[in-house]
């Protein structure tokens, strides 16, 4: 049964189940969520392009393992550096095709270990993948030169940014107020530096 | 100084103890949070062990090991949620239980069923650790290594994949990731791409990060939504009288039986075990009708087998070099670095290693069961935390420890394409364990068979057919050859009709074709 839970959008409503508690107990307000309205529906179509993508991607690696550059051929009986990966590729090429044509005679797997995905869920993938790579470019900079009273000063980078990735992080994933944008992010990065930068005496 | 006084000496170190503390505290709050694995954590804490000595980062990695084993069973019980995948089957009894009013009393069970397991394990571990590795060691040559890594990498691919052909495509996958740098024998590269970060082929530490940590995260943010399940706040009482100590010895002695040996089988998890101790507890049990509706015998039984496979696991890791489970998979990783080789020859060459792991998980176990029974009322509130802290905390660390393994921002890209790829792999149905094992496994799989072809002049044919290699591989063929009979058969009787059938026939279908989740302790 679909709950008016306020707040709530359309996929994410919940039943409410009452619990069936004994008379000695006082849990009201135990809910239950039906999980069969959040599973992953099943994907022909997904299946059909996986198993596609598992034939081009072997086969590739069959042409990838024949032209492996060798220095010298192999000795009687030593197995030079394209053996193994052209096995690998023929293994996997009769597997990927066996899964294709599984999947075009019978039905879709069931997915239903897999949760729904909700569409806010991918906005907040995309922009904490750019915030990360961002991070990442900015930190390869090393350091970065700021004012300090009346003098440039240089500042490892990692301490200047962290702390912003944190910012950005949190707020991407839902988080507001002071005490979660300023100090959790402040105090990470204090942890984070006496940890891997002063104890284990990590270059940051 | 013999083996056993080395092994007490290492332990006698202060700083060992430092880190078993530091491996509790990390354990009991990644088993407590769903979603973080055990695996994920040892992945993440070897970033920052790898400057340790080896017998200070096995008591960090050990520990956490050991403790998430005890803090995922808190949410279980709780809000119905496994905080690992080796507690999924503590929630068929745990939280009705809970919603009995009885949640502290199947906290206490849960916990000593736990602790039990481990202990019980541990003799396993301690006395047949030193004989099977040196049995391995003077049966084993390169052949049957070869068919040794053969037989891990089936048992993970059947075990954890529902679909049997995306379970050995992701084992494929991991081979041939591990074909990635430089060939040993001849120094020929392959797929570097040119690139001198790809010389070394991929970094293993990095790769698992992205696959269990940042894949997992990944998906958690795709798939969040606003959940309205509190915890159970009133926990009941605590402690169990002496008819229901009395009443949990029998399931107790039963599933810590079947934890044990499904420990010993490569790549079998604490999560298989948990199930088919709960089964069978059930199937032995005077009062069976009560399972899965609040039964203190269940949750002793699930949690019992459950914990019973760590000595197993941790056997066939250090004696055969082949991984009783993800988490063992990613301790050999970081025992590499350390400049340590688990297989036949560890244990032969450093008995103290013996001693030295079982003293740590001893006491790591003694320290788990203490904290959960005291503290488990403080861990209760951490099922409150709000998962931005939670999210944002594992990303930035993940990252961090991923730079710490090399100093090297390349390896951070590296970890997180892994991720990409893990949520790729996660969403479609293709298991992480098996690539994983592919990817450690792979370039020992190739040197052993290299060696194997030389030695019998090329001929494959005398390879294969020696006795152990034959057997091995035999029964990796059997393990692959298992899952589609009982498809099949499974799919016969679908079409005939007949009554509903029973649910010990459920869990056992169950523990063949768990999901993704499993040996993911």
């Amino acid at each position: 049964m679909r709950s008016d839970t306020p707040g709530l959008g359309r996929d994410e409503a919940v039943a409410d189940t009452p619990a069936t508690a004994s008379p000695a107990t006082a849990l009201t307000d135990v809910h239950v969520v039906e999980d069969d309205q959040f599973v992953a529906a099943s994907s022909r179509r997904l299946e059909i392009t996986v198993a596609v993508v598992a034939v081009v991607g072997t086969v590739g690696l069959l042409f990838a393992a024949q032209g492996i550059e060798l220095r010298r051929e192999a000795d009687p009986g030593q197995i030079d550096a394209r053996f193994w990966p052209t096995i690998l590729a023929v293994l996997g090429i009769v597997l990927a095709v066996a899964r294709l044509i599984t999947t075009l005679l019978r039905p879709a797997d069931e997915r239903t270990d897999l949760e729904l995905t909700q569409t806010r869920g991918w906005w907040g993938l995309a922009l904490s993948s750019l915030l990360t790579v961002a991070y990442v470019l900015l930190w390869s900079l090393r350091t970065i030169s700021l004012p300090l009273g009346g003098y440039i000063v240089d500042f490892p980078i990692f301490v200047v940014i962290t702390p912003l990735f944190l910012v950005g992080l949190l707020f991407i994933f839902g988080g507001r107020g002071w005490k979660t944008l300023i100090i959790f992010p402040v105090v990470t990065t204090a942890f984070i530096y006496f940890l891997f930068g002063e104890l284990l005496r990590i270059a940051l | 100084m013999n083996g056993f006084l080395v092994g007490i000496d290492a332990l006698l170190d202060p700083t060992v103890l430092v880190c078993m503390l530091l491996g509790l505290g990390l354990g009991l709050l990644v088993g407590a949070f769903p979603g973080i694995t055990a695996t994920m954590a040892v992945a993440l804490a070897a970033g920052f062990t790898l400057t340790l000595e080896p017998v200070q980062g096995l008591a960090v990695l050990l520990t956490i090991y050991v403790a998430a084993n005890f803090g995922d069973r808190v949410p279980a019980i709780l809000i119905n949620t496994p905080g690992t995948p080796a507690s999924i089957a503590t929630t068929f009894d745990g939280y009705p239980m809970a919603k009995q009013g009885r949640a502290g009393l199947a906290l206490t069970v849960s916990a000593i069923g736990s602790a039990i397991g481990i202990f019980a394990s541990l003799i396993l571990f301690a006395a047949f650790a030193i004989p099977l590795a040196t049995i391995a060691n003077r049966l084993f040559g390169p052949a049957e290594m070869f068919a040794l890594v053969v037989f891990g990498l089936t048992i993970m691919v059947s075990i954890s994949s529902k679909s049997l052909l995306k379970g050995l495509l992701a084992g494929v996958l991991g081979l041939a990731i591990g074909t990635i740098g430089t060939y040993s024998i001849t120094n020929d590269e392959r797929f570097t791409l040119g690139l001198t970060d790809f010389r070394d082929g991929f970094s293993f530490i990095a790769v698992i990060i992205g696959l269990f940590g940042i894949a997992e995260l990944l998906d958690q943010l795709l798939t969040h939504r606003p959940s309205t399940i509190k915890p159970i706040s009133t926990l009941g009482r605590w402690w169990p009288n002496k008819s229901e100590l009395r009443q949990i010895r029998k399931p107790m002695a039963i599933s810590g039986g079947v934890g044990l040996i499904v420990g010993l089988v490569p790549a079998a998890g604490g999560d298989i075990a948990g199930m088919i101790g709960w089964d069978r507890a059930k199937a032995a049990s005077k009062h069976p009708e009560e399972y899965g509706k609040g039964s203190i015998e269940g949750v002793t039984a699930s949690d019992t087998a459950s914990s019973a496979t760590l000595g197993g696991s941790l056997t066939t890791t250090m004696a055969l070099g082949v991984p009783g489970d993800s988490v063992m998979a990613v301790m050999i990783g970081s025992m590499m670095i350390w400049g340590i080789s688990p297989g036949p020859g560890l244990f032969v060459n450093r008995p103290d290693l013996v001693v030295s792991i079982t003293g740590i998980m001893l006491i790591a176990t003694i320290l788990s069961l203490g904290v959960s029974l005291v503290r488990t009322r403080g861990m209760v509130k951490l099922l409150d935390v709000p998962k931005h802290y939670i999210w944002a905390t594992i990303l930035v660390f993940c990252i961090i420890g991923t730079y710490a393994t090399t100093n090297n921002l390349a390896t951070v890209g590296m970890m997180l394409g892994a991720g990409i790829v893990g949520l790729v792999l996660k969403r479609t149905g293709f298991p992480a364990g098996p690539v994983v094992l592919g990817m450690l496994l792979g370039p020992l799989a190739e040197k052993e068979l290299g060696r194997a072809l030389l030695i019998s002049g090329g001929n494959f044919g005398d390879v294969v057919s020696r006795p152990l290699t034959a057997a091995l591989l035999g029964l990796a063929l059997i393990s692959i050859s298992v899952p589609i009979i009982k498809k099949y058969r499974a799919a016969r009787k679908s079409k005939t009709p007949q009554g509903p059938p029973s649910s010990s026939n459920d869990v056992a279908e169950l523990s063949a074709a768990p999901g993704p989740g499993t040996t993911d302790k």
